[in-house]
């Protein structure tokens, strides 16, 4: 059961989902929900002994029909898998995956915004180890959507398409780059290594990519986690949230990813504190230019062994 | 990273569908007991496991 209340004072809604907090919290591998159901062992939330890709209605739902929906998205079958580690086949095909439930869910009456993320880590509050993601399919446009429009207004046009053209004319903060995809630390990045991946041509949503734009989406991904997990040798936590045009029908958008590591150094956190949570003004420890620098030389050694690949041990 | 192979290949349980295509594709749907959807999603092609 959920409900929405709307912050007169800050002029944006409050979810309440009260069901979650009793959810399940950092299961031992063998209750994990998230694994296939093996023949003999313990039935999980994957009545399949093996499978690709999953896709089911999270049991503890921010949002539900029909005031939205709340979905949970297994990447692998491995449990001590991570994204980054996904076989390319298997991250194109995810790519499919999301595009398919951002035009099913979109098409639905109720939902104007979907949001596609994944939390890495206990570090951004992910509660099952197993590779996964998350859908929450909004009745409403959320914040961040809209500030994002605000963005297209203010700079009277695609703002995603505007802020790239400055990324590859400046290049000093590109951190990744391939037929389709540039990925760069923004020029007034909120995280350490906050860090966008942007499609070259102006698409509004997945679903307005070729299968091309869709496999060098995967792949940049992958590269820039890759990259994520080898920059301190640990496996990475960040929140990834897949931006897109609202489904309302209405208004346009610009599909680029976006990266929130709360990591500062290989052990200490970036934390939203009395200025951040206070005034709303993030203060930043390191230059978005340095943390390129960092991150481009992380991905650049891809093609070394790295200790830090699997995310289940976070 | 080199995944292991599935213990066994994906068999269609009771209450799945037979599929559908999208893309590269295979869109199979369930009902799980408690009412909850459920899709599994595999590549089309014989062989080309994601």
């Amino acid at each position: 059961m959920s409900l929405r209340r709307f912050n007169e004072l800050r002029g944006e809604e409050v979810a309440y989902a009260v069901d979650r907090q009793d959810r399940t919290f950092l299961p031992a591998q063998e209750h994990c929900p998230l694994d296939p159901t093996r023949p003999g062992g313990p039935a999980t939330e994957i009545p399949f002994p093996a499978f690709e890709i999953v896709v089911f209605d999270n049991l503890f739902p921010s949002f539900e029909a029909p005031q939205g929906a709340a979905e949970v998205v297994v990447y692998t079958d491995d449990h001590h898998g991570s994204f980054a580690g996904l076989e390319p086949a298997r991250a194109q095909a995810l790519m499919w995956v999301w595009r398919q439930r951002y035009e099913e869910l979109g098409a639905r009456p109720d939902v104007e915004y979907v949001l596609i993320f994944e939390n890495r880590g206990v570090e951004v509050g992910t509660t099952l180890h197993h590779p996964h993601g998350q859908i929450y399919a909004f009745p409403l446009v959320p914040p961040v959507a809209g500030l994002e429009l605000a963005a297209d207004a203010r700079l009277g046009g695609c703002a995603a398409c505007a802020l790239l053209a400055r990324e590859l004319a400046d290049g000093e903060r590109v951190i990744h780059s391939n037929a389709d995809v540039v990925a760069y630390v923004p020029f007034a990045a909120r995280w350490p290594y906050e860090t966008h991946v942007v499609m070259r041509e102006h698409r509004a949503s997945l679903a307005e990519c070729t299968a091309q734009e869709l496999g060098s989406l995967a792949g940049a991904l992958q590269a820039v986690t890759r990259g994520f997990d080898r920059l301190f040798e640990r496996p990475f936590p960040y929140v990834m949230v897949v931006h897109q045009a609202p489904t309302d029908g209405a208004r346009a958008g610009h599909l680029h990813v976006e990266f929130y590591p709360p990591l500062r150094t290989a052990t200490k956190l970036k934390y939203l504190a009395g200025c951040e949570q206070g005034a709303g003004t993030f203060i930043m420890d390191v230059l978005p230019e340095d943390s390129a620098v960092a991150l481009r030389e992380a991905i650049a050694g891809d093609s070394q062994p790295s200790r830090a690949g699997q995310g289940g041990a976070l | 990273m080199p995944q292991a192979p599935p213990e066994q290949p994906s068999a269609t349980p009771p209450g799945e569908d037979e599929g559908e295509r999208y893309g590269p594709l295979i869109v199979r749907r369930m009902v799980k007991e408690d009412g909850r959807a459920l899709i599994r999603f595999d590549r089309a092609e014989p062989g080309e496991r994601a």
